[in-house]
């Protein structure tokens, strides 16, 4: 059984020795493009986010388990980003202690030599709130997903039931907003009334900018399709901070050959 | 002093603020800036005593005081405000309080004085009640405010009372300045020899205005009540309140509930005429066996909403304690903020669901349920700090819905992982040398070997001593590493230059 960062290292090998095809076939188009370019498709429900063990920890694997988790802030924020563009009037709020952002996700711009202006629209439209426990927790996201001054929630969701999920379903579904709630790797197993399941995991890269493989586990209402279709490589944009589909796996002049052969097989 | 006073009203907790060790080691001197030159604008009485006076610059007060003293920025809006809260505050021994700018208060007493037993009873109290406030005071009673003014800042004692018999005698003493006379006219008259009010006094009043201006006679004569001085008094602001009162105490949550519901209303009515919305409300419940208790509700944007002031008081009402019961309720708007003119509209865009004032007016609402549940210190927003610890560069702050106000702090050039660790965390990094790149990183019972690193970028504590900082952790040099795992994971971990142990700081995920 192979991992996912497995599979996607022997798919690029793959698509390497038959000329650019596998995960860059696949990157072209699909539903990772859609998020990324404009989030309005993801209004009037909630996305489950799985994210990544946190690393480094001097506790026992049990104990590690339990706690300690990254969510995956570099997506969400891309989101956010997004967001702020389509709707300047409306807030980001953050929910929940993991789900509190850093330089690198607010600001723009950042450690491009010679770029003093820097975007700070999603750190001006951001709201930070850290509920002491779950019941509060839920409490703040239902309210945050019905408020028409909002525009996206980004939460917090590790241990959430599948009430509790449907009730933020309801709540964003009424409200219009797009809840984006962050979960823990080991909850994929647990039923969920969101509309879309993703996981992010980290990928190698070449570069000094991180790569996470982006995959859509589930989406309801959507006929299912290919594994490839499915997930994809993206990248931190270094001078933005957004992320964008990785042009490496991605390559270029292998989609154009592609394309070019389709093209004369049609011929 | 009341700079000085104010400053050591904030930093009360330190120890070296104490009178004790300030008479003891350092002096305090406030300074501002003019004309690109630090000039004292206030002292203690220690510098004072040392030679030091307002108008001196910072350089001739650091020559003349021994230990070096400390030195503060001078405040005038603070102190301004504090000055008129302390008027405000005057007025509860006479109705006619008057500032005197920039540290003083003018208060007519005239027929207050029976009720405190008397002019000596009244000045100690106050003076009493100052000094439980924190505040260094001097206090005349006077039959004139030039002179009262004079006997409190140029007389001997710190507390004097002078009747209209005993005035001119007590005038008599003091230096021309204490006439509130301007510098030049003091400078002229001390260049004829006159330097006190008795010599003033002896001259014939004819030949004085023609060398020194009408100024001079002016306020001899009003010092001497021969001439009358017009205050112009605070006037109270009237504080939009309602009140009901029980026919006896009565602890029924049903009535209580309905009356706190007529008071919202009220209450919205009243700031719809004054075209305002409250800030900050006060709900005070008369109990009968009990002391009264307040109810007070912070809002982050002006609102006059009934429906969502009652949705932010209902549960705080709920959760109050009504003892044997409550015999009057009181609701009272402390602060209240100007509303823009709102049309009303038949029509909104579906597409944007409104417009940026109802976005705001909404979230505005969404702040003050949270905090109103959560607590004010639960949910904030983040802003930039001028610093290049990690940890202090983002800050949280309360949230300020106006999006006008907004911070200006310039944000570090460098890159910044997306998560920050609210403390860092032990890492067991191997690394080739001591100094050297780092290897592998060791994780549970496996080693993950690092296949990037970009670093180090070199974080050394600020040089000025740091107030709040405690732990060593914040007064260390550390070497920043942006590394990369054989996962793919980017961590940003650092290794303490005086300790040489490594830890975990945040990672881009």
């Amino acid at each position: 059984m192979l991992s996912s960062v497995g599979r996607v290292r022997l798919e690029s090998a793959i698509a390497a020795i038959e000329g650019g095809r596998g995960v860059a076939r696949a990157a072209a188009s699909g539903p990772i493009h859609h998020l990324l370019a404009c989030p309005k498709g993801l209004r009037g429900g909630i996305h489950e986010w799985f994210g990544q063990e946190r690393f480094g920890d001097p506790l026992g694997p049990n104990a590690a388990r339990a706690r300690h988790w990254w969510p995956p802030i570099g997506v969400l924020t891309h989101v956010a980003r997004r967001a702020v563009e389509l709707w300047p009037d409306r807030r980001i709020v953050w929910i929940g202690g993991r789900c509190r952002p850093y330089l690198g996700a607010l600001v723009g711009g950042l450690g491009v030599p010679g770029q003093v202006k820097r975007d700070l629209r999603l750190l001006h439209r951001s709201i930070v709130v850290e509920p002491s426990d779950q019941a509060e927790r839920i409490w703040a996201i239902d309210l945050a997903l019905r408020c028409a001054g909002v525009s996206v929630v980004i939460a917090e969701g590790s241990a959430m039931t599948m009430a509790m999920s449907r009730r933020l379903q309801l709540s964003a579904q009424d409200g219009g907003t797009i809840g984006l709630v962050a979960r823990p790797p080991w909850e994929r197993r647990t039923l969920s009334a969101a509309r879309t399941r993703w996981c992010v995991s980290p990928a190698p890269s070449s570069n000094v900018e991180p790569r996470w493989i982006v995959e859509l586990l589930c989406c309801k209402g959507v006929q299912p399709t290919s594994e490839g279709a499915r997930q994809c490589v993206v990248q931190r944009d270094h001078e933005t901070g957004d992320v964008r589909v990785d042009a490496h796996v991605a390559d270029r002049p292998a989609a154009a050959q592609e394309s070019a052969r389709s093209l004369q097989h049609t011929a | 002093m009341l700079p000085i006073d104010l400053l050591r009203r904030r930093n009360r907790h330190e120890a070296c603020n104490t009178p004790h060790n300030e008479q003891k080691n350092a002096s305090l001197v406030l300074v501002h800036t003019v004309h690109q030159q630090q000039v004292v604008a206030s002292c203690c009485a220690l510098a004072r005593k040392g030679g030091v006076r307002a108008g001196m610059s910072l350089a001739q007060a650091r020559a003349v005081l021994r230990p070096p003293p400390r030195v503060e920025p001078f405040d005038p809006v603070r102190t301004s405000t504090t000055l008129e809260a302390l008027g405000m505050w005057a007025s509860r021994f006479s109705p006619r309080v008057s500032i005197d700018k920039p540290d003083g208060l003018f208060i007519d007493v005239t027929g207050c004085e029976r009720v405190f037993g008397g002019e000596s009873q009244l000045a100690q109290r106050v003076l009493r009640d100052l000094v439980r406030l924190g505040i260094t005071a001097r206090c005349a009673i006077a039959p004139t405010f030039v002179g009262a003014w004079a006997i409190a800042r140029h007389g001997a004692l710190r507390c004097s009372c002078v009747s209209s018999q005993t005035l001119r005698d007590a005038l008599a003493p003091l230096p021309v300045a204490a006439l509130r006379l301007d510098m030049q006219t003091v400078l002229g008259l001390r260049e004829v020899g006159i330097e006190r009010i008795e010599s003033l006094m002896s001259l014939p009043r004819s030949v004085l205005p023609a060398r020194f201006g009408a100024q001079l006679l002016l306020r001899l004569d009003q010092a001497l009540g021969q001439a009358i001085e017009t205050l112009v008094p605070i006037r109270p602001v009237d504080l939009p309140r309602t009140v009901r009162r029980f026919e006896g105490p009565t602890s029924r949550h049903d009535a209580i509930e309905q009356t706190a519901r007529a008071l919202v209303r009220e209450i919205t009515k009243h700031l719809h005429t004054l075209e305002c919305g409250a800030t900050r409300l006060v709900l005070t419940l008369e109990r009968s066996d009990l002391p009264p208790l307040d109810l007070p509700l912070m809002l982050s944007h002006p609102t006059r909403n009934e429906k969502h002031l009652w949705s932010l008081l209902r549960p705080r009402l709920e959760r109050a304690h009504l003892g044997f019961g409550v015999e009057a309720m009181e609701l009272v708007v402390r602060r209240w903020g100007r509303l823009a003119h709102e049309q009303t509209e038949a029509w909104t865009d579906r597409e944007q669901g409104g417009d940026a004032r109802s976005h705001d007016r909404a979230c505005a609402q969404l702040v003050d349920t949270m905090v109103n549940r959560l607590g004010n210190s639960r949910v904030r927003q983040l802003s930039l700090v001028e610093s290049h610890r990690p940890e202090r560069a983002c800050q949280p702050r309360p949230v300020m819905i106006d999006a006008r106000t907004r911070p200006t702090a310039h944000c570090t050039p460098h890159d910044r992982p997306t998560m920050l660790l609210d403390c860092p965390a032990v890492a067991n990094v191997v690394a080739l040398s001591p100094d050297g790149p780092v290897h592998h990183v060791r994780r549970d019972t496996r080693e993950h070997k690092i296949i990037q690193s970009v670093g180090p970028e070199r974080i050394a504590s600020e040089w000025w001593p740091m107030r709040q900082g405690g732990a060593s952790m914040h007064h260390t040099t550390r070497d920043y590493f942006k590394v990369q795992d054989d996962d793919g994971r980017w961590l940003w971990i650092f290794r303490v230059c005086e300790t040489g142990r490594w830890f975990m700081h945040g990672a881009w995920v």
